[in-house]
């Protein structure tokens, strides 16, 4: 994908779905302050942040609160240079599924802005299946990290779409294998074996975040998507039970 | 003479060969060392670096709480490939004649010529990486240097040493170029100092800045980046056709030269010493220049600064005090000529055009002072004429807004209490190129001044003279002056007494009695005031005796 093109679709998902559903997540999360303060991580490209800096103009974080994910060395270097703090550089799904002691002293966060797409993703078969397992390794450490005065989290993904299929009930056993006491595991049969079309994937994914945020002792407070061309982006606040 | 005699005269080899030259390790030590004294020196010279190599963007970013503790500079210039990093980079001086010569790409004169720049930022760390790619080329090449080799204290044979590179596919479009230089394991002293916190905030001293503060201070002051946006006017005189911008972020926060808030031209113009030619511009913010390493003229040669600023000691060389020096700031620009920079690039060599330069400059401090100094004068008389009267304040903006008032009222020490006379006044703004009308106006109590700037004309509204200039008591006579200050319902606040000047607070309400002429008010006062300093004990009858008075007028 051009460079150009990555530029546009960040900053068109930015302000017509990132900003104003963060904004409305961020009132359930810091209800008083009128600073947020809201601790970020962000999985972005070295030249491509743009969503870092409106957030910050919005009062809703600061550049000290802000944790850059980059999976390439040189583009770490660059994001250095303009004084971000950018976490390990690696894919992030091996890293965050093999929970890395240097990841897990950072969490947890309050918007988990999980943007595959800004990876430079591949389009082979079971990259979303490992997305999605990746976003319960996080969704776990988030637990895991969990502190008093984390009421919930926002989780923002946005991955590719591609013609390949997404094998649901195969992803569902590689979910129910990190057993949580009192959690009986994604029914498998309630799912579409294999779903391909952007309507059905959509669904899927929605519902497989939701049931990813129980397990974990998490309630859905709002859950939207929007799906522009190529791209599926959902964003999902979850709060603490009890 | 033939190779024969030669030979004879020598004698025959016995054997041949060659013998390496071994340059020991704290060359590069003494070299880094001696030259590059402060950290933010030798960033100015990563900087000049990247100028050199057409960049127009740079960031630098400072992680001072992250371990190991780095400093990361990236610009986007034209970057180096291999060859090129050996030929320049790692060939350590490799010196390059200075010219005037205008890059056609980014129409900058190069600054590097001695081929040391590289090492400066040697030993302020423990490790060094060089990460550049050149433009239309495809490859990244990632250096790592271990500068603590080169402090070890041991000698060896610098020709022998190597340092590991990888190439890699850069992610980069071809027509990019970048270069990452990464400072790993800043030494703690400059982490001590970056990080220093003062209690007290102070502008005085860069020395009583805080570290970063003062770090972000030296690096505006002396490397090629822009004037501030609001300096329009410095930008267009100093910026010669056509020359790429380079613009600078530090932790993010983009970065400009230090210019003093509201410093006003006093001079600018075009001067040639010798061999070199000039460009220069004066200014004062028309108070003392904060900090005080930035009073003085600023030269700077190819766009970087040389040194502090400098005052030519004018003071030591012309043997006067000259009281204003430390109002004054600017820059001179070499222009033309390749005038000698010692390989600090702190400093001048001392040749007949820096001498005639030095003279030059020399006496325009003491021209500048003697202008500001006639200025304060100045000032002092329109302020003392306008006093401390309700109007004054409109009438200081409006006089200030006309350029009829240079220096701020706290910085001319005005008397309060002393009138100024419309003469004088009138001299004062005549001077200043404007005309004068008086005009006596009986409804106005406080004389006060009304300006035209597009007329070009001050109205000076003279409010009749209610006061005798000299008043008499009990054989004793005093001059008179009025003036207006905070008063209370006591008679003691209505006058104040200085040997034998009185000065009558108008503003009390005793001058607004009726009943009784201004002559005799004036009486009653100075009596009652001299009756308190003589008997204080008796205050209290005083001021009974006042109020009733009072009551019955």
């Amino acid at each position: 994908m051009l460079k150009r093109q990555a530029e546009d679709y960040k900053s068109q998902l930015t302000e017509k779905f990132w900003l104003p559903k963060v904004q409305k997540y961020a009132k359930l999360l810091r209800p008083r302050l009128r600073d947020k303060h809201l601790k970020i991580l962000t999985l972005t490209s070295d030249d491509n942040y743009c969503e870092t800096l409106r957030f910050i103009e919005h009062r809703l974080t600061s550049k000290d609160e802000i944790f850059l994910w980059t999976y390439d060395h040189h583009k770490r270097m660059r994001l250095e240079a303009e004084r971000f703090q950018v976490l390990p550089t690696a894919k992030y799904e091996d890293t965050i599924i093999n929970s890395s002691q240097v990841i897990s002293s950072h969490f947890p966060f309050e918007i988990l802005n999980l943007d595959f797409f800004a990876q430079d993703p591949t389009t082979e078969e079971g990259r979303v299946e490992l997305e999605i397992e990746s976003v319960e390794a996080t969704v776990r450490l988030q637990k895991m990290k969990q502190t008093e005065s984390l009421k919930g989290f926002v989780t923002i993904y946005t991955t590719l779409f591609d013609g390949n299929a997404v094998d649901v009930g195969k992803l569902a056993n590689r979910l129910n294998s990190y057993h949580v006491d009192g959690w009986a595991g994604i029914d498998g049969s309630a799912y579409p074996g294999s779903v391909k079309t952007m309507k059905e994937k959509v669904n899927v994914i929605e519902r497989l975040l939701a049931d990813i945020s129980k397990k974990y002792g998490y309630e859905v407070a709002g859950c939207n998507h929007v799906t522009p061309t190529e791209i599926i982006s959902i964003v999902m606040a979850v709060r603490k039970l009890g | 003479m033939s190779q024969l005699a030669e030979t004879v005269q020598k004698g025959r080899p016995i054997s041949q060969g060659t013998i390496d030259i071994e340059v020991a390790s704290n060359v590069v030590s003494h070299l880094s060392f001696s030259i590059y004294r402060n950290f933010a020196r030798a960033i100015r010279e990563l900087i000049s670096n990247a100028y050199d190599a057409r960049a127009t963007e740079v960031h630098i970013g400072l992680y001072l709480k992250s371990d190991p503790q780095k400093v990361v500079i990236r610009d986007n210039g034209v970057g180096m490939n291999l060859e090129e990093m050996r030929k320049r980079l790692f060939r350590i001086g490799n010196a390059t004649l200075p010219t005037e010569e205008i890059d056609p790409v980014s129409k900058r004169k190069r600054i590097g010529e001695f081929g040391v720049g590289f090492l400066s930022a040697f030993p302020y760390c423990d490790r060094l990486t060089v990460v550049s790619k050149k433009v239309n080329e495809d490859a990244i090449i990632d250096v790592s240097v271990d500068t603590q080799r080169f402090f070890s204290g041991v000698s060896f044979n610098v020709t022998e040493f190597s340092v590991p590179y990888v190439q890699y596919k850069s992610d980069l479009p071809t027509k990019q170029g970048e270069t990452i230089l990464t400072l790993e394991g800043i030494k703690p002293h400059i982490v001590k100092d970056l990080r220093q916190v003062r209690q007290r905030r102070s502008t005085t001293s860069i020395d009583r800045f805080e570290g970063f503060r003062k770090f972000r201070w030296s690096i505006c002051q002396f490397v090629p980046i822009e004037y501030p946006p609001d300096r329009k006017d410095l930008a267009d005189f100093f910026t010669y056709d056509g020359r790429n911008p380079l613009r600078l972020w530090l932790d993010g926060e983009e970065l400009f030269r230090n210019v003093p808030k509201d410093a006003q031209i006093l001079e600018k113009g075009e001067k040639s010493f010798g061999s070199i030619a000039t460009r220069y511009v004066i200014m004062s913010p028309m108070e003392p220049v904060e900090p005080q390493e930035a009073r003085g003229l600023q030269i700077r040669v190819r766009d970087v600064g040389i040194g502090l600023p400098t005052d030519f000691d004018v003071i030591k060389l012309k043997g006067r005090v000259l009281g204003k020096l430390n109002y004054i700031c600017g820059e001179i620009h070499v222009t033309k000529g390749l005038i000698p920079v010692m390989i600090h690039r702190d400093s001048l060599s001392y040749t007949q055009s820096v001498a005639e330069m030095d003279s030059f400059f020399r006496n325009q401090f003491t021209a500048l002072n003697a202008k500001l100094d006639n200025w304060a004068k100045g000032d002092r008389t329109i302020y003392t004429f306008i006093g401390d009267t309700p109007d004054s304040r409109r009438s200081m903006k409006d006089l200030r807004a006309a350029n009829l008032l240079h220096l701020p009222r706290n910085r001319v020490r005005a008397i309060k209490t002393e009138m100024a006379s419309v003469q004088r006044v009138t001299r004062v703004i005549e001077d200043r190129g404007f005309t004068v009308e008086v005009e006596m106006s009986k409804a106005r109590r406080y004389s006060t001044l009304e300006v035209y700037p597009e007329k070009k004309l001050v109205r000076i509204l003279e409010a009749p003279s209610k006061i005798q200039t000299r008043i008499s008591l009990m054989g004793q006579v005093y001059q008179t002056s009025l003036g207006e200050w905070k008063h209370t319902k006591s008679i003691e606040s209505a006058c104040r007494i200085e040997r034998h000047k009185v000065i009558f607070n108008v503003g009390h309400p005793v001058f607004k009695l009726t009943r009784l002429d201004e002559e005799t008010i004036k009486q009653l006062v100075l009596g009652i005031t001299l009756l308190l300093e003589e008997h204080p004990r008796k205050k209290m009858l005083l001021e009974r005796f006042y109020l009733l008075l009072r009551e019955t007028l």
